[in-house]
């Protein structure tokens, strides 16, 4: 009996000793300090996160020093400045500036209300006029009044992505490419106003002239708003009860200046839309690359064989909001290899880049594929059409794609902010390059359309419709 | 042989159970470990983070963005100290106060350079020329005097590089370098046919910081012009006072104009040397109400016993409005001018790292008599700053140390201000002894 009794306590100690071992070794196992676990995890794109990641400190990058330094900053303000402090406008400034620096416009900070913006536009909840914008760089040449200098000059500008269906901006005529350059009369500051006065300093020019250019600087900045104050402006949708004021945007296309009159509403965008044209054609246009258009893809795409339909024509023509495992559900249904696309990462200081796979084996569609490209077309929607090409042998038409290849990830911190953060490059599987460039169409058509989706008033739409015909034609011949 | 086949099985069960719990023991750890690394709990720490929002700890945040930054970001990312000073600069601006603000390695350097008021380079007053930078004036026992450069010379290159298309910060750049160095001037002189070279040693020089003119003969009337508030500035204050007792001076004018200003303790000294001992300077008004008055130093007070007259001008900043403040409002002086900058904030410079350092506004001046030298902004337009006693306007075209004083349109009110003062005294009270007699 006392033999038993030891005999169970010895090895009930023993399997207490295995257990803490066992979790002792798991629990250092996962410390970030030990293996890189952590950071592998994050870099695969876990489906139900959908795209966003918790950002995780890595203690190996941020040097020790740096982080006491910006401690040390933080709580001397905190505790000396004249006046009591926002916490909160000092974290954001301070995280704001930091993505801010990295001069991408698909890198940064979202605060709480831009980020529940953003994921409502997501969902395809879009406030203001209804268009997605982009701030994009560009270096110019400044020209010097009443001389031959010049000097290089850059410049920020909010520039129309893509312009959402039914919304405020559609109808006022708003168009992918347009650039915004007053809202209200207000300049919106695209470069520093002072270059020229420091470009005639440079010169040693008359100090009538200097004092000239500087004061038409300050008159200009008198009258303007950031880029960001506009963005708020433009992205402002009413609140209930709140009657608001429609924009004057003054619009800068290729080298017209327009007025625009934009009203500012909540704009819903369906994510999916489809219906069955003459011939068996199923025609089915892709809004928005978000979770929704996966399901109502799949039951589109069925209800479309199902009614018998012999060929496919798939319109992304302004799709500019989207994430990418949406991208590849969707996908998923219609290429025939999992290979749909590369990636380029950065890997300390080298480049690598991989092929992008789909999760599961792809039920390759027997039908014929034509896809409508244009201006709007933009990234993830970009990825598809060129995926569409490769891998479905589906033939674009339309115009050039927006060319903008960044694989862009969002990370949600615990204040209920964000921040998104360009982690690498898309390339064609064929490893074609469309940033910048954009994705070129097989068939280029240029005509504008009257009746979008509608035969006859699609011009683009037309042109798939009569290929996708003789295509079949040949086929039975 | 069974019974120790029998224990061998014994021991060989007892090793895969305890190894089972060891697993289950490894396994369990995981729900101890933070939730967010795997994906699958990521989401439910997702969800729980949007229905209750946290107050970030501001070191993890930043260590977050930046580490992530740095190892995923598909560019190039700048270096982690770049990107913590950047940081830091978006944390300060985001105050919203211009003063307080970060000082980088390179920003602190120059801060030093400034405030201890010497540096390495020729020592010339330089300012913008057509073709080059133009001498305003070689510093006395400077490099450039020693070696023949006169006013007026005008440097077409540095070291064989041309300044013509050159902004004057950058020319100053290039001219500086460090002590016992050596620096190529070319040089386009007036009345010379080719340009002269100049090969100079660099060496410590005194940034200017207190000059004295005579600007009235007949009626000894002294001008003080005090560019700074540097360490040295009331020893300087201190000599040039005594030059110009020696030399029986009857009147003074303390030009404050374009003073951006400097070390508090510097103001208190210069101050005292007009305001007989412990009286009230400034005040100084921080987070929790009235922080210290600073007063008058015992010991230093001069007994000029002449009137003096204050220039200011929208250029007098900082510590210049606290001296014109103070010696208004112990009636030591009038203000003659424009409206001062208005910046009554004070500024503490605390290091934050060896080479790094941060200036808050950790409080703000009154003057003895209340008034909040700091301007606002109201409707886009800086209100605030000093009053002048006697408001005037300068001519468009002057330009700070012009020779030509017939243009300083607040330099000549000032001399009839003092004009007037030398001869009511006379007139009015004969007990008043010329400062000339009180000297001997």
């Amino acid at each position: 009996m006392k033999t038993v009794q030891k005999r169970w306590l010895w090895s009930l100690s023993l399997f207490g000793l295995a257990f803490v071992g066992g979790w002792v070794t798991r629990y250092y196992v996962n410390t970030p300090s030990f293996g890189k676990s952590t950071v592998v995890v994050q870099r695969d794109f876990a489906p139900a996160v959908a795209d966003s990641r918790v950002p995780k400190s890595n203690p190996k990058i941020s040097e020790p020093e740096m982080l006491r330094l910006y401690w040390r900053v933080w709580s001397l303000v905190q505790d000396e400045y004249v006046e009591p402090v926002d916490e909160e406008k000092l974290l954001q400034g301070s995280l704001s500036a930091m993505l801010a620096s990295l001069n991408d416009p698909r890198s940064q900070y979202l605060n709480p209300k831009q980020y529940d913006q953003y994921a409502r536009a997501l969902n395809g909840e879009v406030d203001g006029i209804g268009a997605v914008l982009k701030v994009i760089q560009r270096k110019t040449t400044l020209r010097i009044k009443g001389s031959e200098e010049t000097a290089p000059l850059e410049q920020s500008l909010i520039q129309v992505v893509s312009v959402l269906p039914n919304s405020p901006a559609e109808k006022a005529g708003l168009q992918p490419g347009d650039f915004i350059t007053y809202v209200d009369k207000q300049w919106v500051i695209s470069e520093d106003p002072f270059a020229e006065v420091l470009q005639l300093q440079r010169i040693h020019s008359d100090r009538q002239q200097v004092r000239e250019a500087s004061e038409r600087a300050r008159e200009r900045l008198r009258n303007s708003i950031t880029i960001a104050q506009a963005i708020e402006t433009l992205s402002h949708a009413p609140q209930p009860n709140e009657r608001l004021k429609p924009l004057q945007l003054t619009i800068q296309r290729g080298s017209n200046t327009l007025e625009l009159t934009v009203g500012r509403s909540q704009t819903r965008v369906r994510s999916l839309e489809y219906k069955m044209l003459p011939n068996r054609v199923g025609y089915l246009r892709i809004s928005m690359l978000n979770p929704r258009a996966v399901s109502e893809f799949n039951s589109a795409l069925d209800t479309l064989r199902k009614g018998g339909a012999n060929a496919l024509v798939i319109d992304l023509r302004g799709t500019a909001i989207g994430q990418q495992e949406p991208t590849l559900q969707i996908l998923s249904q219609l290429v025939r290899q999992r290979a749909v696309a590369m990636v380029e990462t950065r890997e300390g200081k080298q480049m690598s880049k991989r092929a992008l796979n789909l999760r599961q084996e792809p039920k390759a569609s027997p039908l014929r594929l034509a896809v409508l490209v244009d201006r709007g077309t933009y990234n993830l929607a970009e990825l598809m059409a060129l995926a569409l090409r490769t891998g479905a042998k589906a033939r674009l038409f339309g115009a050039t794609t927006a060319g903008d290849a960044s694989q862009t990830v969002l990370y949600r911190l615990q204040d209920g902010s964000a921040f998104t953060l360009t982690v690498g490059r898309y390339y064609g599987a064929d490893n074609t390059a469309f940033h910048l460039r954009g994705v070129q169409p097989d068939e280029r058509v240029a005509e504008a359309v009257r009746m979008r989706g509608q035969p006859n008033g699609d011009p683009a739409l037309d042109r798939a419709l009569r290929w996708l015909s003789t295509n079949t034609k040949e086929k039975k011949a | 042989m069974r019974r120790s086949g029998r224990s061998l099985w014994q021991l060989f069960s007892l090793i895969l159970a305890m190894f089972v719990v060891f697993v289950l023991g490894f396994l369990s750890a995981d729900l101890w470990a933070d939730p967010a690394s795997h994906p699958s709990e990521a989401l439910h720490k997702l969800r729980s983070v949007v229905s209750t929002p946290e107050k970030l700890d501001p070191t993890q945040a930043f260590q977050s963005v930046l580490s992530e930054i740095e190892t995923h970001y598909y560019g190039t990312p700048p270096p982690v100290d770049k990107l913590t000073y950047t940081s830091i600069d978006g944390m300060l601006g985001a105050i919203g106060d211009p003063y307080t603000r970060f000082m980088d390695p390179d920003a602190f350097r120059r801060m030093q350079e400034d405030t201890s008021g010497s540096f390495t380079g020729i020592g010339a007053l330089l300012e913008d020329a057509p073709g080059g930078a133009r001498i305003v004036r070689p510093l006395p026992n400077s490099p450039a005097q020693k070696a023949g450069i006169k006013a007026g010379d005008v440097i077409i290159a540095v070291d064989g590089k041309s300044l013509e298309r050159m902004a004057l910060d950058e020319a100053v750049r290039l001219i500086r370098g460090p002590r016992y160095t050596k620096v190529e001037l070319t040089i386009k002189r007036e009345g010379e046919p080719a340009p002269l070279k100049f090969v100079l040693q660099r060496d410590l020089v005194e940034s200017p910081t207190v000059d004295v003119y005579l600007e009235d003969t007949e009626n000894k009337i002294y001008r003080i012009w005090l560019q700074n508030f540097s360490e040295k500035a009331p020893v300087l204050l201190d000599r040039a006072l005594t030059e110009i007792k020696q030399n029986g001076g009857r009147a003074l004018i303390l030009d404050l104009r374009a003073n951006p200003g400097g070390l508090l303790d510097a103001s208190i000294e210069v101050v005292s040397r007009f305001v007989e001992g412990d009286k009230v300077v400034v005040s100084v008004v921080g987070r929790q109400g009235l922080l210290e008055k600073r007063n008058t130093l015992r010991g230093r007070y001069r007994d000029l016993q002449i009137p003096v007259v204050v220039l200011m001008n929208s250029g007098s900043a900082s510590a210049s409005e606290i001296v014109a403040g103070a010696l208004r409002d112990h009636k030591v002086a009038v203000l003659i001018g424009e409206d001062s900058f208005g910046k009554g904030l004070v500024q503490t410079v605390i290091p934050t790292s060896q080479n790094t350092a941060v200036a808050i506004t950790t409080a703000k001046y009154l003057t003895p008599n209340g008034t909040d030298l700091n301007a606002k902004m109201v409707d886009g337009k800086r209100v605030g700053g000093l009053k002048p006693d006697i408001a005037v306007q300068q001519p468009e075209d002057w330009r700070i140390g012009d020779e030509d004083r017939s243009k300083d349109a607040q330099l000549q009110k000032a001399l009839e201000v003092l004009r007037e003062r030398i001869q009511a005294r006379k007139v009015g009270n004969g007990t008043l002894r010329a400062s000339a007699d009180n000297e001997r």
